[in-house]
C-alpha cells in the first residue's frame, strides 16, 4: 500500500578497541591495527502498513548465530518487529563475524587440538562471547536509534553504473586442448584463454530526503566485495571506506551511507588483467593462502579509485534522482524460507577424502605442529567430510529470504556469495524496475557457483566452499522472480 | 636503439557533415540521412619524435572500408615527408553516417545475387550524397586534417592513465531448449524465460593518452573505450551517437577547445545498451530489431542513453586527468611497426554453398518486377547469399590480409586491426603483452567483419556465422600472439 514514509537513519562503528580476529583467509590474522573505521549502518523505513530496517556492515559476513542474537535483543522493541530486520555484510576480508573463528574450529575438529597449527595470541585478544556482545551491543542500539529516530521523509531511486567488479575466474588452456578455471590465476600466463562469466557493473541507488529536499542519506548496491585489502593484518572496511569519503565530498558531509553487496560471487575488486602480469609470483602466494602477501599495486591507491568511481555514479544517480523524490512509497515486506537442494557427495568421495586427511596427518605430532599451508591442504578434504555428515542430516540447504517491494524496485536477500548469472536472470525477467541483490545477508551460505565454474573447478565451485550447486541456483532464481512477481501486482 | 626524445604533436579536426542526404550505414534496411542530429566530425592527431611519427584518424563512420583507407594513403602519402604506411584510420562504428565508399552505392550484394529487378527498390532523394562524390567529399575532408595535423606538430608532452567507464555490455544473451542445449541470440530478449546468461564478459577499461603544450595545457585526449557507438543505430538521422555527448562533456570538464580522440576498443560482442535493463520493456522491439525490416523505437530515450554514456566516459577521462597530469613527459621512446597479417579465411563446405544456392533460388522464385522484395524478404536471405559469397571467395584466396599499425609511444602502445573483434582476444593481449598500457583498435585500416570466439560459433546468431565473419576463433589466437610479439618487440 502507498503510504507516507517514514524514515530513520543510524551508523556506529564497530572496530573492536582490542586486537581480534581477522576473518576471510585461511591463513590465522590478528588485527595489528587500525587502518581506517568498520562501520554497521542501518536504514529502517515504516509506511504505518508495514516496514524495513536494512543494516550493512563492514564485515566478511553474518553468521546466523549473529542475527538470532540481535533479534532476541530487538524483539517488541518499540513496534519493531524484529524478522522485518536484514543484516547484509560488504564482505570485507579486514574485519571479524564476531563469532568464534568457524574455519580454525574446523581445523582443530579434523586435526585434533595437539597438532593443529599453535597460535601466539596476544594476551589482551576479544574474542567469544565478549566479542559477540560487544556487536550485539553497538548493532541493537543503532537499530533503536534509526528506528526510533525515523521521520517523514521522501524517497528517490536511480540506476547507473560503476566499473567495479571484475571476474576473479580466469579459464586456461591445457596442452590437450581442455580448459580449466583458476579463482586469481594470472591472465598473463601463455594458456589463458578468457574469463569463464561476465561482470554487472550495475549501480542501484536508494536516496533519502527530508521533507524540505535535503538528503539525509543514500543505499548503495554494488555487486562486488570489498575486499582490495583482504590479504593484510589490519582493520578496514575496505573501498567502502573510501567511496564513504569520495560521496560525503561530493553531496553532503553528514549523509548516511548504506553500502549493499549486490550478487558477485565470482567477482572481485582487482582487475587480474591488468595487475597479473606484474604480480605472477604474488598471485601464485595469494591463492597458496599460507601467509600474507604484499601485491605490486598500491592498496589505498586502488581504494581509492574504486570509491570515487562508485561516488561517481552516486552523484549521477543523485542528479537525476533529486527530480524524482516521492514522499510516498509503496512498502511490502515478506520473509520467506528457501529449501533449496544440498549439492552432496559420493561416499566414495567422502571415504578417499577421509584417508588421505589419516595419511597427511602422521606427519605431525604435539613437537611438530602442522603450519598454515599444511592445514590449507586439507581444506577440501575437510570440507568433503563436513558434506557427508551434513547430507546424512539433510538434504536440504534452508534460509531465510527477505523480499521487499520499495515502490517500483525490489530488495532481495540471499546468504551466498551469488554468481552473477543468476543475479542477471532475476533482474532481466521479474517484474520490478529494479532489483536491488544483498548477498551474504542473515546467515553464511557459501559460494553459489555457476555450471561453468563447477565445470571449471578451483575454490568457489567446489563442495567445500559451496553448499548449494548450479541446480539449487536455477531453482534460487525462479523463487526470487516470482516472489518479486507477487509482491509487483 | 630508440631513446627519448622531444615529442612533436599536432591536432585536427573537422565536420562530415555535408548538406545533402546520405545513405546511412550499418543497418540491413535502407536508411537516407532525414536530418542532422549531431554533427558527425573526423580528428587526426599526429606524433613525431624524430625517431618515429604517426598519424591517427577517427572518423564517426560505422566502419573505414579498404578501398577509401587506399585512397586516402595515396592521397597523403608523402605530404611534407609523411609516410602513408605509418598513418591508422578508424571508425567509432556509428551506425548514423555514410560509408563514404565509390562506385554504385545503390548497389548492395542483395542487387548482385538476387537481380536488381527483384530487389526493393530504393526511393533515393535526387540530391543524396553518394558513391564516388561522397568518396571524394571523404577524401578532402580526412586529408586536409591529416596535413593539418602534420604541418603544425610542434613540441609538447604526452600522459597516460588508465580508468574504468562502464559503457559496453555485451549483446549475446545466452538461452535454453527445452531439451537442455544452448543457444546464443545476438540482441536476444534477456526477459524471457528461458535466458539462462552471457556468452561472454565485457571490458570496461578505458585507456587515455592526454597530450599538452609545454606550458603545461592540456591540449587534447585520446580515448580508448571498447564499446561501438551505436545507441542510435536504427533511426534515420546523421549521428556521432554517444561520443558527440562523451565529448561535449569532456570539454566541459577539460577545456572547450581540447581535442577528442575516440578510438573503438575491441567490443565484436559489445553494444551500449544494457539487455538485462531494457529487456522487459523492450521485448517486441528487440524482435522488430533483430528482423531488421526498418526503424524501430525502443522504450528508452536516446539522447538520455547517449548522455549518460557521455558522462561516464568524461568522468573516467576526468579521474585519469587528475593521474596524468603528474606524470607529463615531453621526450619519450617512440617505435612503430607495419605488419601485413595473413589470416586463413574461415571456409564454408560444398554441401553448405549448395544448400545455400538452393534457399536463394527457392525465394527467387517467389519474386518479380511486379512483386519485389520486402526489405524482410532480403534480409532473410543475408545468410545464405553469404554463405555464396565465401564460397566464391575461397575459391580465389586462401588467406585475409590486412595491414596493422603497432605504434608505441613511451610506455603506451596502439595496436590495430581491422575487425569487430570479440573482447576475449583483447583481454588476452592486454594481459599477456609486456607494454603497461595498450590501446587496442578495432575496426582500423579496413573492414575484417566480425571475429567470433569458439563459444559464438557453438552458440549461433549474426556476428558469428560466415555471412558476418571472414575469420574464425583459431585465426583469432592467431592474431593474438602476432600482436602480443609485435608489442613485445617493441617495448624491448
Amino acid at each position: 500500500m502507498k503510504n507516507s514514509i517514514r524514515i530513520g537513519w543510524a551508523s556506529v562503528e564497530i572496530t573492536p578497541q582490542r586486537p581480534f580476529f581477522l576473518i576471510g583467509q585461511m591463513y590465522y590474522r590478528v588485527c595489528r591495527y587500525v587502518h581506517d573505521p568498520l562501520t554497521a549502518t542501518a536504514l529502517a523505513l515504516d509506511n504505518g502498513s508495514d516496514q524495513a530496517v536494512i543494516v550493512s556492515c563492514d564485515m566478511p559476513g553474518i553468521g546466523a548465530e549473529l542475527l538470532r542474537r540481535l533479534k532476541e535483543e530487538l524483539d517488541g522493541y518499540n513496534g519493531l518487529d524484529a524478522n522485518r530486520i536484514t543484516v547484509g555484510a560488504t564482505h570485507t576480508h579486514t574485519s571479524s563475524t564476531f563469532l568464534n573463528d568457524d574455519l580454525r574450529d574446523r581445523f582443530v575438529a579434523v586435526a585434533g587440538e595437539d597438532k593443529a597449527l599453535a597460535m601466539e595470541v596476544p594476551d589482551n585478544i576479544i574474542q567469544g562471547k565478549e566479542l559477540t556482545d560487544f556487536w550485539v551491543g553497538r548493532v541493537s542500539q543503532m537499530i533503536r536509534e534509526a528506528w526510533d529516530g525515523r521521520k517523514p521523509g521522501g524517497i528517490s531511486f536511480a540506476h547507473d553504473y560503476a566499473a567495479v567488479a571484475f571476474n576473479r575466474r580466469p579459464v586456461f588452456r591445457n596442452p590437450d586442448g581442455s580448459e580449466y578455471s583458476k579463482m586469481y590465476g594470472a591472465c598473463s600466463l601463455d594458456n589463458f584463454v578468457r574469463f569463464e562469466g561476465p561482470s554487472d557493473h550495475s549501480a542501484d541507488m536508494v536516496y533519502t530526503w527530508s521533507p524540505d529536499g535535503k538528503l539525509t542519506g543514500v543505499m548503495v548496491n554494488i555487486p562486488c566485495p570489498s575486499q582490495i585489502m583482504e590479504l593484510h593484518y589490519f582493520a578496514s572496511a575496505d573501498y567502502w571506506h573510501y567511496a564513504r569519503k569520495h560521496i560525503r565530498a561530493k553531496l553532503d558531509s553528514n549523509v548516511f551511507i548504506l553500502p549493499v553487496c549486490g550478487a558477485a560471487g565470482d567477482q572481485n575488486p582487482i582487475d587480474l588483467i591488468r595487475v597479473s602480469k606484474v604480480n605472477e609470483k604474488e598471485l601464485i602466494d595469494w591463492n597458496a593462502q599460507a601467509g600474507e602477501v604484499w601485491c605490486n599495486y598500491d592498496l589505498g591507491e586502488e581504494c581509492d579509485a574504486t570509491g570515487e568511481r562508485i561516488a561517481d555514479a552516486v552523484v549521477r544517480g543523485y542528479s537525476r534522482a533529486r527530480n524524482e523524490i516521492r514522499p510516498d512509497l509503496d512498502l511490502r515486506h515478506e520473509v520467506i524460507e528457501i529449501s533449496l537442494p544440498l549439492r552432496t557427495i559420493e561416499e566414495k568421495d567422502y571415504l578417499d577424502a577421509r584417508h588421505k586427511i589419516d595419511e597427511y596427518l602422521k606427519q605431525f605430532s604435539p613437537k611438530h605442529r602442522m603450519a598454515s599451508e599444511n592445514q590449507v591442504a586439507l581444506f577440501d578434504f575437510l570440507g568433503y567430510i563436513e558434506r557427508w555428515e551434513a547430507q546424512n542430516k539433510s538434504k536440504q540447504f534452508r534460509f531465510p529470504s527477505h523480499i521487499i517491494r520499495l515502490g517500483t524496485a525490489a530488495f532481495v536477500t540471499v546468504p551466498f556469495e551469488l554468481f552473477v548469472d543468476y543475479a542477471f536472470r532475476v533482474k532481466a525477467r521479474c517484474k520490478a524496475d529494479q532489483v536491488f541483490f544483498q548477498q551474504l545477508s542473515n546467515s553464511a551460505g557459501g559460494y553459489l557457483p555457476t555450471v561453468a565454474a563447477v565445470n571449471g573447478g578451483s575454490y568457489s565451485s567446489k563442495p567445500t566452499s559451496t553448499n548449494v550447486g548450479p541446480e539449487g541456483g536455477d531453482k534460487l532464481s525462479e523463487i526470487l522472480i516470482s516472489e518479486i512477481d507477487k509482491l509487483m501486482k | 636503439m630508440s631513446d627519448q626524445k622531444q615529442i612533436k604533436i599536432g591536432w585536427a579536426s573537422i565536420s562530415l557533415v555535408s548538406d545533402r542526404p546520405v545513405l546511412l550505414a550499418g543497418q540491413m534496411y535502407y536508411r537516407v540521412s532525414r536530418y542532422v542530429h549531431d554533427p558527425v566530425t573526423a580528428t587526426a592527431v599526429a606524433f613525431d619524435n624524430g625517431d618515429a611519427s604517426c598519424i591517427m584518424v577517427s572518423c564517426d563512420m560505422v566502419g573505414i572500408s579498404d578501398v577509401i583507407y587506399d585512397l586516402l594513403c595515396k592521397e597523403v602519402d608523402g605530404y611534407h615527408g609523411f609516410s602513408s604506411k605509418n598513418l591508422t584510420c578508424g571508425a567509432i562504428h556509428s551506425h548514423n553516417n555514410s560509408r563514404f565508399t565509390p562506385g554504385d552505392a545503390h548497389r548492395s550484394d542483395f542487387d548482385d545475387y538476387i537481380g536488381e529487378d527483384k530487389c526493393l527498390k530504393m526511393d533515393i532523394p535526387d540530391n543524396i550524397l553518394a558513391g564516388d562524390e561522397s568518396t571524394r567529399f571523404w577524401l578532402d575532408h580526412v586529408s586536409q586534417i591529416i596535413k593539418e595535423a602534420w604541418d603544425i606538430r610542434k613540441p609538447g608532452a604526452i600522459s597516460v592513465a588508465h580508468d574504468y567507464a562502464s559503457v559496453a555490455f555485451n549483446r549475446r544473451p545466452v538461452f535454453q531448449n527445452p531439451d537442455g542445449t544452448e543457444f546464443s541470440k545476438m540482441y536476444g530478449t534477456c526477459s524471457n524465460d528461458n535466458f539462462i546468461r552471457f556468452e561472454g564478459s565485457s571490458d570496461h577499461s578505458a585507456d587515455m593518452l592526454y597530450t599538452f603544450d609545454l606550458e603545461g595545457n592540456v591540449t587534447g585526449v585520446l580515448v580508448d573505450i571498447p564499446c561501438p557507438s551505436q545507441i542510435m543505430e536504427l533511426h534515420y538521422f546523421v549521428s556521432a551517437d554517444y561520443w558527440h555527448y562523451a565529448r561535449g562533456h569532456i570539454r566541459e570538464k577539460l577545456g572547450k577547445n581540447v581535442y577528442v580522440l575516440p578510438i573503438c576498443g575491441p567490443a565484436g560482442d559489445q553494444n551500449p545498451i544494457d539487455l538485462v535493463r531494457v529487456s522487459k520493456v523492450n521485448q517486441q522491439e528487440l524482435v522488430e530489431w533483430n528482423a531488421q525490416a526498418g526503424e524501430v523505437w525502443c522504450n528508452y530515450d536516446l539522447g538520455a542513453e547517449c548522455d549518460d554514456t557521455g558522462s561516464r566516459i568524461a568522468d573516467a577521462v576526468e579521474r585519469g586527468y587528475k593521474k596524468a597530469r603528474n606524470t607529463i613527459r615531453t621526450s619519450v621512446v617512440m617505435k612503430e611497426s607495419v605488419l601485413e597479417i595473413k589470416l586463413p579465411i574461415r571456409k564454408v563446405s560444398k554441401a553448405d554453398y549448395e544448400e545455400a544456392v538452393k534457399i536463394l533460388d527457392a525465394k527467387k522464385k517467389l519474386f518479380s518486377p511486379e512483386h519485389r522484395m520486402t526489405s524482410s524478404d532480403q534480409v532473410s536471405m543475408f545468410e545464405p547469399i553469404g554463405v555464396i559469397k565465401r564460397w566464391e571467395l575461397q575459391n580465389k584466396q586462401k588467406n585475409y590480409t590486412f595491414k596493422s599499425n603497432v605504434i608505441r609511444i613511451g610506455d603506451a602502445v596502439f595496436a590495430s586491426n581491422p575487425f569487430e573483434l570479440f573482447v576475449e582476444y583483447s583481454f588476452r593481449i592486454k594481459a599477456r603483452a609486456k607494454a603497461q598500457n595498450i590501446f587496442l583498435m578495432q575496426l582500423t585500416n579496413g573492414v575484417g567483419g566480425y571475429l567470433p570466439t569458439k563459444a559464438a560459433l557453438a552458440g549461433g546468431s549474426y556476428s558469428s556465422k560466415p555471412a558476418s565473419t571472414v575469420v574464425g576463433p583459431d585465426e583469432g589466437t592467431e592474431l593474438c600472439e602476432i600482436q602480443i610479439k609485435a608489442i613485445d618487440d617493441l617495448m624491448k
